[in-house]
């Protein structure tokens, strides 16, 4: 049973990073909206550092919409997913290992790329590795919330406009919090504000949930 | 033939199905089977397409909702055990990107059985050429190959056969009809959906779609 977990949470990594590179996709997203940032409003440094922060959070959201449509759906559409319900590993957890496994090989080009995308938005060196942190578990909660608007779509050829209005709504509080708790960074107040506790809290009660919510979701695609 | 795969498989299962109704959307597709197997014995589905033979295989995997019946595995009567069976439908779960001999070793793992499960299997269906290539390469008839080997490597009592003789040419349907002789000589329970020539008469046969008898199904002795 918990072989099996780790065998397809290496398979996901691998998938994601060596064999497809669907994994960079997102970095590519959330790099090419940062540089085109101060094409569109200026490249005044102060107005960067100003609106920096919460322009990473609002990135970051978009960038992890751009995987989700690609997360259920090839493992459905070639009957691998129909093997996975009947191994010994409970359906659920099968779900846990391809949303962690897909997070980390979204999240690792992610983490190498927001320090050059902070730094470009003029924010203070100081200030990046605490920022990067914030971003990196909001992004496990925008994840697995997005997961289960990704099971729930997996049956519907072209998607992805499905998810992006299922998981949008739900990602405006992570976004808020986020953008809160990433000022409270700057303004000197350390890491563990409120926003960021709550974003916290968000990702555990997803974890739980999201892989419960979408081995039910993917089911129904199946039958 | 191959008689280095003659190790230590030995199933003894049973199934029954009672009483079982499949339905999609409106359409009744089988209605009121009753069905036993026990270890050893194979049945052959026929039936026009769109009769309902995926649709029961995929009822006995737990894919499919039945609308009405039950199937049970094994002595356990009230819960239905899938760990002892596995399914080979239409589409083979052949990954583009992946090497086959990668993919395989990831089913065992999967599965948990043995690693050296994976040689034999590459071995008895003539993949040892092609198993440091991908997927993606591979024709129709070879993809099916590394989909028949997952079944080897699985080690499941209970085989869900969906017209898997399909893609293959004649030396792979050979090499199927062996596999198939030598699990069922295992202990192994065989359900096979097919067009083509018909299985031989060891195997009990559901034809699906008959209406003369008044039911919708006919199962031969």
């Amino acid at each position: 049973m918990i072989s099996g977990f780790f065998g397809i949470l290496l398979r996901e990594i691998r998938y994601g990073l060596v064999l497809s590179g669907g994994g960079f996709l997102p970095t590519a997203f959330f790099a090419g909206a940062v540089l085109i940032l101060p094409f569109s409003i200026g490249p005044d440094p102060e107005l960067l550092k100003q609106i920096g922060p919460g322009y990473l959070w609002l990135a970051l959201s978009l960038a992890s919409l751009v995987s989700l449509e690609r997360l259920f759906a090839p493992d459905i559409d070639d009957g691998t997913m129909d093997l996975f319900t009947i191994g010994a590993t409970p359906f659920a957890l099968v779900m846990l290992a391809k949303l962690l496994g897909q997070w980390i090989a979204v999240s690792l080009p992610l983490l190498l790329a927001m320090p050059i995308a902070a730094l470009m938005l003029n924010i203070d060196a100081q200030m990046v590795l605490p920022l990067m942190f914030q971003l990196w578990i909001g992004s496990l909660a925008m994840f697995l919330l997005g997961g289960i608007g990704s099971a729930l779509s997996a049956g519907v050829k072209r998607g992805g406009l499905l998810i992006a209005l299922l998981a949008l709504p739900l990602y405006t509080p992570i976004v808020i919090f986020g953008a809160a708790s990433a000022n409270q960074v700057i303004l000197g107040n350390g890491i563990f504000t409120q926003g960021f506790l709550l974003i916290c809290a968000i990702s555990l009660f997803t974890i739980v949930l999201s892989p419960i919510a979408s081995a039910a979701a993917v089911k129904m695609q199946l039958d | 033939m191959d008689t280095r795969r003659q190790v230590v498989l030995q199933f003894n299962t049973e199934i029954s199905i009672i009483g079982l109704c499949l339905q999609r959307g409106e359409k009744r597709l089988i209605e009121n089977l009753n069905l036993q197997l026990k270890a050893g014995d194979g049945l052959e589905l026929r039936g026009a397409n769109g009769s309902g033979k995926s649709t029961l295989l995929r009822a006995i995997a737990g894919l499919h909702r039945p609308a009405k019946g039950k199937i049970s595995i094994g002595q356990n009567l009230d819960l239905a055990q899938r760990e002892n069976l596995i399914l080979l439908g239409h589409r083979d779960g052949v990954q583009n990107n992946e090497t086959v001999r990668r993919q395989l070793e990831f089913w065992a793992v999967f599965f948990g059985t043995d690693k050296t499960l994976v040689d034999n299997a590459i071995e008895n269906l003539g993949l040892s050429k092609l198993a440091s290539l991908v997927g993606g390469v591979l024709s129709a008839g070879q993809r099916q190959r590394v989909a028949l080997a997952r079944l080897l490597i699985a080690d499941r009592a209970i085989w869900l056969l969906d017209e898997p003789a399909a893609p293959l040419d004649e030396k792979g349907r050979e090499l199927l009809q062996n596999l198939l002789k030598q699990h069922r000589g295992n202990g192994g329970i065989i359900f096979i959906a097919a067009h083509n020539k018909p299985q031989d008469s060891s195997y009990r046969m559901l034809k699906i779609g008959e209406s003369a008898s008044g039911r919708n199904w006919n199962l031969s002795q």
